[in-house]
This record gives structure tokens, C-alpha cells and sequence, in this order.
């Protein structure tokens, strides 16, 4: 009989102990939650413009568009979606585990800018390119040219600050109405490269190539340290989605 | 003789009348608690499906970046794609976080990080991010399924 009591006992304590936890669960009290986020971050493919010389222009281009998955038919809750092209310092590839993965290997860089670009000791060189983020331009393909949504992408010119300055563009899939008239469902983006020259080593008409791509950039403020000849530079872009509705 | 016949004796009755020993009942108790508390982890996790298609062609990507899938889009080999899941604990104790992948996405996605505790109040972004090798086959669509499980840690 003592058992018995003593048996129930535990199991009506088990029972409280138990209850409250899944009644907490029910009721969302245990309130850690974890939710999908709208953004995408997409990294194109590399771009390879290998050698290249002072003031020469280099044509690169990539596609965007809506996923399969996304062009369905049954797929109407969200037609268009905004995006930028982010510019962002390149790790170099055999120091990114090292740096913690290829997310903290990025902000590694991003951090630890050199105080001086030209000093080739400069840890950073160890670990990041030299920057080729300011020197890429990106321009829009200009369609639909007319309707709605026309010129609805933004460019953005060479010679510019990569942490301020950002390509923009929309993709859409049909309109408030629901209707696909005049849709931007792709756009092709053309990635040129404005070669640099080296600081002493500049052309005569360095600031007239300057100001051709970028009326208003400083040339002063685009010559690369003559210590960084032969280097390989790098940077990677990131289509990053804003906005989806 | 007499004596070793007497402590047989419990042992002997218990098989006889199907009764558990203390021990048993101990550890069936534990055993129960364990089986709840694996059930409620499990129950409360995350479960996401997680798919990328292969894209033919180069430099091209295809987006979907709706929220109910961990969905990668359509991607040209040589491109990557990332997406994020924020985890936020509102709770008074510690949660231990660890992210599981099944399927044909786990050889292409990389989890950053993953098996970490998150602090009560604070909120922690795992990245996913899916890389399409040279070798992937086009028009393919890889699936997978990712579970991120919350265990509460509340020792640690």
C-alpha cells in the first residue's frame, strides 16, 4: 500500500513538473523563435578580367531573374522584389578559414582597411585583396525602356565609394492589378572595369578618363600606390534583396 | 542452504508476480523523462525544406526570396547564394542551438554557425549559404531539409 502511494506520488509529480512545460509550449511562453528572413544574398559568379593595363575599360556582365520556383503560376503573393549590388572586400582564398568562413573572413576585411594603402606589410594584404570595389562600374540594361516600370534599375559609374555608393534594380513579376503587362521579370547588369593607374606613373589625361565614366569623382583620390603594381585585386559583389511585396 | 533460498526468495517473487524492482522503476521514470523531453525538442523545432536549382549558362541567377522555404533560387555553377534565419530567445534561460541538414542540400549548404547557445533576450543569424559547384547537374533540382533544433540549457 505505502508503495503504491508512493509510486502515485512520483508519477502526479512528474505530472505537474510536465504539464506546465507543455502547457508553456502551447501557449508560446517558451518564446524562442526562429523565422526565415526575406533577404537573399546572391553572389555571381567569378569575374575574370586578368591582366589589365592603366585606363583600359573591361566589359563583364551578369543576369538576374525570378527562380523557377518563384515564376509559378501559384505564386501570387509577392510580385515584385528590390535589390542592390553590394560591393564588398575579397578575402583572400587560402586565408578564409583561417579567418572563421567566408562571412567573417568579408567583415575581417572590412574592419581592417589599411591606414596606409600603400604599405604592401600592411597585415591586411596578408589576408584581403587590394580593393577593385571603387573602379567597377554597373549599368542597368534599360528595360522595359517604356510603361510602368520603366528605367527602374539605377547604375552607378565608376570611381565611387563602395561602402556609400550602390547599384539598385527591381524584378517584377506582375503588377497591383495582377496583370504581367510591361513586367521587368530580368535585368542584365554589364560590370565594367576602369583600370587605375599608378600614383606618379598617371597618363596626362588621367583626370579627363576619370571624369569621362564619373563627372564627379576626385582623380587624386583613384590612383593606386605605386607598391601594389602587380598585385591581384579583387572584390565581390552581392545582389542583395531589399524588398519583396 | 536454508539461508540462499531466502534471498532468492524477492527476486524469485518479482519475476512471479511481474512487479518492477526499485532500480527498474528508476529507471523507467528516467527513461519516460528522457522520451518527453526528446519529443518536446523535437516537436519545437525549426523545419524548414531547402532547395536550389541548377541554372544552365553563366553569371546567371534566379531569385525567390519568399519566406516560406529556405529557397536558393536558380543558380549558374560557379555562383553562391545566402540566406538567413534569425533565432531570438525571449525566454529567462539559455538555449543551446544546433542546425541539422538532410538530403541532397547538405553536400551544398555551409551553416554559419551552427551549435552555439543563445543567451535569454538576445538574437543570433544563422547563415545558409549554398555554392553551385562546376559539377552540379543542370536543370537539377537539388531539396533538402534543415531542422534547427532549440534545446534549453539551462546550466550553461
Amino acid at each position: 500500500m505505502k508503495t503504491k502511494i508512493t509510486i502515485g506520488l512520483a508519477a502526479l509529480g512528474t505530472s505537474l513538473v510536465m504539464l506546465p512545460l507543455f502547457a508553456a509550449f502551447e501557449a508560446h511562453v517558451i518564446n524562442v523563435t526562429a523565422r526565415i528572413e526575406n533577404a537573399l544574398y546572391v553572389h555571381p559568379e567569378s569575374l575574370e578580367y586578368g591582366t589589365v593595363f592603366p585606363q583600359e575599360h573591361l566589359d563583364s556582365s551578369f543576369f538576374i531573374t525570378f527562380s523557377q520556383s518563384f515564376s509559378t503560376a501559384s505564386q501570387t503573393r509577392v510580385g515584385k522584389v528590390d535589390y542592390v549590388i553590394k560591393q564588398k572586400p575579397k578575402p583572400r582564398e587560402d586565408r578564409v578559414t583561417d579567418l572563421g568562413g567566408v562571412e567573417a573572413a568579408r567583415d575581417w576585411c572590412h574592419l581592417n582597411v589599411p591606414a596606409n594603402p600603400g604599405d604592401p606589410n600592411d597585415p591586411y594584404y596578408a589576408n584581403c585583396y587590394p580593393s577593385l570595389c571603387p573602379y567597377l562600374s554597373k549599368h542597368p540594361d534599360n528595360i522595359p525602356a517604356t510603361g510602368p516600370n520603366a528605367l527602374n534599375d539605377h547604375g552607378l559609374p565608376p570611381f565611387h565609394d563602395p561602402e556609400l555608393s550602390y547599384a539598385s534594380g527591381t524584378l517584377v513579376k506582375f503588377d497591383a492589378n495582377g496583370t504581367t503587362n510591361n513586367n521587368d521579370p530580368g535585368d542584365i547588369w554589364t560590370i565594367d572595369l576602369a583600370v587605375p593607374c599608378f600614383n606618379g606613373y598617371c597618363a596626362q589625361d588621367w583626370a579627363d578618363f576619370v571624369h569621362g565614366l564619373n563627372p564627379t569623382a576626385d582623380p587624386d583620390d583613384y590612383m593606386v600606390p605605386p607598391t601594389l603594381e602587380h598585385q591581384v585585386f579583387g572584390c565581390d559583389l552581392w545582389v542583395e534583396v531589399t524588398k519583396i511585396y | 542452504m536454508d539461508e540462499e533460498i531466502k534471498k532468492e526468495e524477492p527476486d524469485a517473487e518479482h519475476k512471479k508476480t511481474g512487479k518492477l524492482t526499485f532500480m527498474e522503476k528508476v529507471f523507467a521514470c528516467f527513461s519516460l523523462f528522457v522520451f518527453l523531453f526528446v519529443f518536446y525538442v523535437t516537436l519545437d523545432a525549426n523545419k524548414y525544406e531547402a532547395q536550389v536549382r541548377a541554372m544552365e549558362g553563366e553569371g546567371r541567377v534566379g531569385v525567390n526570396p519568399t519566406s516560406e522555404r529556405l529557397d536558393f533560387g536558380d543558380l549558374s555553377r560557379g555562383t553562391a547564394a545566402m540566406r538567413t534565419v534569425t533565432v531570438t530567445n525571449d525566454t529567462f534561460i539559455p538555449f543551446f542551438v544546433s542546425v541539422v541538414r538532410i538530403g541532397a542540400m547538405r553536400n551544398l549548404m555551409d551553416v554559419e554557425p551552427n551549435n552555439f547557445i543563445l543567451r535569454k533576450g538576445t538574437e543570433e543569424r544563422i547563415e545558409f549559404t549554398t555554392y553551385m559547384p562546376a559539377s552540379a547537374e543542370v536543370d537539377h533540382m537539388y531539396t533538402g531539409r534543415v531542422f534547427v533544433f532549440k534545446i534549453p540549457a539551462p546550466f550553461l
